[in-house]
């Protein structure tokens, strides 16, 4: 899976989540950046894109991660 | 020993000197000075604390080491876990919170019974410790980290004398790195370390002190207050507290940036919060954030919340269903933010009860009022947010009303009080208004001056003490000596302990 690959279905989970059709991720997106990413959706956030990429990230990572670009990196990390 | 004790200077000046005079050492040189402080600080539980401190320390240390032992699959990895942070939780609960509840249990139950052999001496720092301890032990099983194989690290994290009076919540993961690299003295950690504690100092001893004279003199006898006068006293109890918590954080703060070894933020302007949300968010932010990513994210992301989650989508449509999971972690997060402050009733009202029953109703009410301002045409001015973060307050301090009157009974009679007199006045024979007159007012008067010019800094992306921070050494040093002359004058020196000290 390439990093371009893995944006493209993360786009997808993203305007789903968050019902916005125009989010477009970059590496350094940040919660702030997309409207209603607070600590209640994160998870719903991470449990998207678990069932999107069929594996499950560590509690660790979840509550480490800074950015879509670390969400990426654990992404193409785990799916390897 | 407390922070605002003689001791307390000259223990820190004696530390500070062997601290770089011997800088092989600096990490047992910390963990010699943390253990005097803590027990010299400890009071009368000293006797018991040397059995405490092996307890916590062992349970910690052998804990993560087993933990990481086991593969992550292992279920004895689990078992490590759970008996560890039980382990922890028992003891905390046994000496913190299990007379309250108890109390809290027999009131409900209507019973009488004598359970004065559950009361402890408290411990001083035990909730912050504990809870940095149990994170610790998450991280590692979750191999956020390797286990810590030094003993005195580990030591070092749990009982670091400036966390261990009211926090913050440390992370090992932030903290390990500085414990261990050398330090040597700068201009940079130094200066601003001292600044820090004097401005600290300036808010505990000359506002906060003062504005709780005021409080207990309106709450002492509440039932001749009308309604302003317990607003006014309730608004002088949210500067009182938040002057004193985050005063003795930037004391803290500012005496472990000595050493040069940055602790976290636990304060973000909280008042200037729109929502309640937000202020929680910015309110005591290593407690939140450690029950945030320990408690609420485990319970959302666990095996029967993500099934129950799709199943509530199903049946009552994704953005209602998806709140399901949401809701039942929070009623989890704030029953144990409310055994967390001590579990008494009426503190279990105002750190629980009110702020949960004010985000669940403002998160089902919050679709309607967005639509009545499209309706209504209202723009995101600077007056829209000015009554945005005036609402929040009034919100925030109703929740206060019930630790000022110091009883849930007691609190609801308040409330009632407010909303039945709303004509009797008696704030000026309150003694600290009256009689203390020009003093009193002085400082009311400069508090109104500080916040005014926070206010107008944050809205423009700045604070007051980057400001101050910013300006060239001359206005620094300045505003430092007027800090100390204030202090000297106007501070109500030896007078009191730290709110947040009891948890």
């Amino acid at each position: 899976m390439t990093r371009e690959e893995v944006y493209e279905r993360l786009n997808e989970v993203f305007r789903e989540v968050f019902d916005d059709d125009t989010i477009v991720l970059h590496d350094d997106t940040v919660a702030d950046d997309v409207e209603g990413w607070d600590s209640f959706e994160h998870i719903n956030l991470v449990v998207a894109v678990e069932e999107e990429f069929s594996f499950k990230i560590p509690m660790g990572k979840v509550v480490t991660m800074k950015n879509v670009g670390e969400m990426v990196d654990i992404i193409l990390e785990l799916g390897e | 020993m407390s922070l605002t004790s003689l001791g307390f200077f000259v223990f820190l000046l004696v530390t500070f000197l062997l601290y770089y005079i011997c800088p092989r050492l600096q990490k047992y040189t910390l963990l010699a000075a943390s253990l005097v402080f803590y027990f010299s600080a400890a009071g009368t539980a000293g006797g018991r604390l040397p059995i405490l401190i092996c307890y916590i320390l062992a349970v910690t240390y052998v804990g993560a080491l087993l933990l990481e032992k086991y593969n992550k699959e292992d279920r004895k990895r689990n078992a490590v876990l759970l008996i560890s942070v039980s382990a922890l939780v028992a003891a905390l609960f046994v000496l913190k919170y299990a007379y309250n509840l108890g109390n809290l249990l027999l009131s409900i139950l209507r019973a009488d019974r004598d359970i004065s052999w559950l009361q402890f001496v408290s411990v001083m720092g035990m909730s912050y410790f504990t809870l940095s301890a149990i994170g610790y032990l998450f991280d590692v099983s979750w191999a956020s980290y390797k286990a810590e194989r030094n003993l005195g690290t580990v030591a070092l994290f749990l009982f670091y004398f400036p966390t261990v009076v009211s926090g913050p919540v440390v992370r090992f993961h932030e903290m390990r790195e500085q414990y261990l690299e050398r330090h040597f003295p700068s201009y940079d950690d130094v200066s601003l370390g001292l600044g820090r504690m004097v401005w600290g100092y300036f808010k505990k001893l000359v506002i906060s002190d003062r504005f709780g004279l005021v409080v207990s003199g309106v709450y002492g006898n509440y039932q001749d207050h009308g309604s302003l006068d317990i607003v006014i006293a309730t608004l002088c109890y949210a500067v009182q507290l938040y002057t004193d918590f985050s005063g003795c954080m930037d004391i803290v703060l500012g005496a472990s940036r000595l050493f040069g070894i940055r602790l976290p933020e636990n304060f973000d302007a909280p008042f200037f919060s729109r929502t309640v949300q937000e202020f929680w968010q910015r309110w005591h932010i290593t407690l939140g954030v450690w029950f945030k990513d320990y408690v609420m994210y485990p319970i959302q992301k666990s095996k029967p919340m993500v099934r129950l989650g799709k199943k509530a989508k199903k049946r009552l449509g994704k953005k209602v269903g998806k709140k399901v999971p949401f809701y039942l972690s929070m009623v989890v997060l704030w029953f144990l933010i409310g055994i967390w402050h001590g579990g008494t009733g009426y503190y279990f009202m105002a750190s629980a009860a009110i702020p949960f029953l004010w985000l669940m109703g403002g998160d089902f009410a919050q679709p309607f009022f967005a639509k009545l301002r499209e309706r209504c045409g209202v723009r995101d001015g600077a007056v829209f947010r000015l009554l945005q973060r005036a609402r929040t307050l009034l919100l925030i301090c109703v929740c206060w009303v019930f630790v000022c009157a110091a009883g849930t009974g007691e609190g609801f009679q308040v409330l009632k009080q407010i909303l039945t007199q709303p004509f009797v006045c008696r704030i000026g024979e309150v003694a600290g208004v009256g009689s203390l007159g020009k003093k009193t007012l002085l400082i009311f008067l400069l508090t109104l001056l500080l916040a005014a010019a926070e206010y107008i800094l944050r809205e423009r992306d700045s604070s007051l003490r980057q400001f101050l921070e910013n300006r060239k050494l001359p206005a620094r040093v300045a505003f430092v000596y007027a800090e100390l002359l204030m202090i000297l004058f106007l501070g109500m020196v030896g007078s009191s302990a730290f709110i947040y000290f009891q948890f």
